[in-house]
């Protein structure tokens, strides 16, 4: 095939070929591709990924109980209802009376841009303004939190519905523990027992128990912090938590104690405060509908998107096969803004959404970032 | 319940290909790695994130034909992401996370290189990877584009401009 190759071009291809003997592969891995493709311990299953993985059986639908019981101070519900292998089916909403939140009812208001936490920049949303569905709770209720997970090591946020009396804590335990609806979400944490968060002196103070361990590569240990940062800041600025907004910096302890670092490399001597979003967010986040809900026609997405000219390009898919696509303009360009896309009567049954950034550098930049949410459409 | 069914057995099908692709492909693809990256300790790494994305879906891959192309098109982006991270990492070198190596890098002894690998990867991204993926891997000029994501136009011109850097070092280098 390389007749035609000058010597130099033969030169190279030598070259290139010796040093590649060089390099032997590691014994172990395809086990270590598979630890990473097989089913997660149960606490980190995201709803869908057990089936996903070919563990029909174990498919937890239940990823949060409303646990009508839960009235002591720390009792939080975010966990499985009864056990990780305790539900058969992967429809979290097929007994909607039984418990299994139906994810959509997560986000209260339904408008991704009130998230006030979102960008300490702006100005605070006074927490008034949020629609008032959610009262401080006195004994453990319902509550929509936003709880930040990763994708591709950027925090991206999932509306969850969480039982409990304090927010702060259920938001911070879903994050670190808790399970995405989306199979694409992930946390950077291995499983860490939050003991408290609470907002002292205004300053929102997580005490974690060690052992803190990142489940990452090293390089993102930055982001993982911030995974808890952009999830408790969040979490204030809902009107849950009243007398302080989402600009709130975060103290991290460990054991009870300040910690120098975590994870060995991030300081968290200091408050952290949430790093710009630009740096440290996924540039697209669909808010609604969210993985596996179930919606009725006519359906509505929306998210946020911070994408080149505003200009976000958004697929339909049905069996796989593309049967609506189209633009959407984001409010602002080249900021975190909402947007919002109509797709009309849809009949019934399941969907995939893509909204993905328009690849302006024709290949020459970074992959195209892009959000899938699966729904459902159910007969009205 | 039929769904749940088909998606077992998709997951099936995944865990076979993954195994399939993994014997005729892995050692070739972090060999790929090495060469494209400055640091080749990270290579597996990068190789095993690109069959675990490969796994996750899977079931929305058209054509399992074309899975050994997503795999290097995957690997090629990210050695790309890597060496942005390495890059940012570097302006802030307080932020170094303890360099431990793990398991996979002690299996990579020998030092991957010769005077050419070297004056490569002083070259840009685009020029290194199109002369990688041609010379190494062997592909044609649309497979080096759809895994550069570039047109084959871009390929011919970053490889020509990467092979005119390269020229005097490959004049004296003997095997």
């Amino acid at each position: 095939m390389n007749e035609r190759w000058s010597s130099e071009e033969e030169k190279l291809q030598a070259a290139l070929h010796a040093a590649a003997q060089n390099v032997s592969p590691g014994p172990d891995g395809l086990a270590r591709i598979r630890r990473r493709t097989a089913e997660s311990p149960w606490w980190r299953n995201p709803v869908f990924y057990g089936v996903a993985a070919g563990v029909a059986t174990a498919a937890a639908a239940v990823v949060i109980a409303v646990n009508t019981l839960g009235t002591g101070a720390d009792d939080l519900s975010v966990s499985p209802a009864d056990s990780p292998t305790s539900s058969q089916t992967s429809v979290p909403s097929q007994e909607p009376t039984t418990g299994p939140v139906d994810p959509t009812d997560a986000d209260p208001t339904r408008d991704p841009d009130d998230d006030p936490g979102d960008d300490p920049e702006s100005e605070p949303i006074d927490p008034a303004e949020e629609p008032d569905e959610t009262e401080p709770p006195a004994t453990a209720e319902r509550m929509a939190l936003p709880v930040y997970f990763t994708v591709d090591g950027q925090v991206n946020r999932e509306w969850q519905s969480v039982t409990g009396t304090d927010p702060l804590l259920a938001a911070a335990d879903a994050s670190l523990n808790g399970t995405s609806f989306d199979p694409r979400y992930e946390s950077l944490w291995s499983p860490v027992e939050v003991i408290s968060a609470e907002v002292v002196d205004g300053v929102i103070e997580v005490d974690l128990r060690s052992p803190v361990e990142l489940d990452a590569d090293p390089e993102l240990a930055d982001e993982a912090v911030q995974q808890l940062v952009y999830t408790v800041t969040a979490t204030a600025a809902m009107p849950l938590v009243p007398e302080v907004d989402g600009a709130v910096p975060v103290r991290i302890l460990v054991d009870g104690a300040p910690a120098d670092d975590l994870f060995g490399s991030v300081d968290v001597s200091e408050p952290v405060t949430r790093a710009d979003q630009i740096d440290v967010r996924y540039l697209i986040d669909i808010d609604s509908p969210a993985y596996g809900a179930d919606v009725s026609s006519p359906v509505t997405v929306s998210g946020v998107a911070a994408v080149f000219e505003g200009n976000a390009l958004w697929e339909l898919r049905r069996d796989g096969e593309v049967v609506d696509s189209g633009i959407t303009q984001t409010e602002e360009a080249f900021t975190f803004s909402p947007f919002s896309i109509e797709l009309g009567d849809l009949e019934p049954g399941t969907y995939e959404i893509t909204v993905m950034e328009d690849d302006v550098s024709d290949g020459e930049g970074p992959e195209p970032r892009f959000e899938t949410k699966e729904f459902t459409v159910v007969a009205p | 319940m039929e769904d749940s069914t088909r998606d077992a057995e998709g997951a099936q099908d995944a865990d076979s290909a993954i195994t399939e692709l993994y014997a005729a492909h892995y050692a070739g693809l972090v060999r790929l790695a090495a060469l494209l990256m400055r640091d080749e300790s990270v290579a597996e790494e990068i190789v095993q994130d690109a069959f675990v994305a490969l796994h996750r879906r899977w079931r929305r891959l058209k054509d399992p034909q074309k899975a050994a192309g997503y795999l290097r098109t995957s690997v090629v982006h990210g050695t790309r992401s890597m060496q942005r991270r390495r890059q940012v990492a570097k302006r802030h070198p307080q932020d170094l996370p303890p360099d431990e190596p793990s398991a996979e890098q002690t299996a990579l002894t020998a030092e991957v290189g010769n005077a050419v690998v070297d004056a490569l990867r002083e070259l840009p991204a685009r020029q290194r990877e199109a002369l990688v993926l041609r010379y190494y891997g062997g592909l044609s000029e649309s497979e080096i584009a759809s895994a550069m994501k570039i047109s084959n136009g871009a390929v011919k011109s970053h490889a020509s401009r990467g092979m005119a850097a390269l020229r005097p070092v490959l004049e004296s280098w003997r095997r």
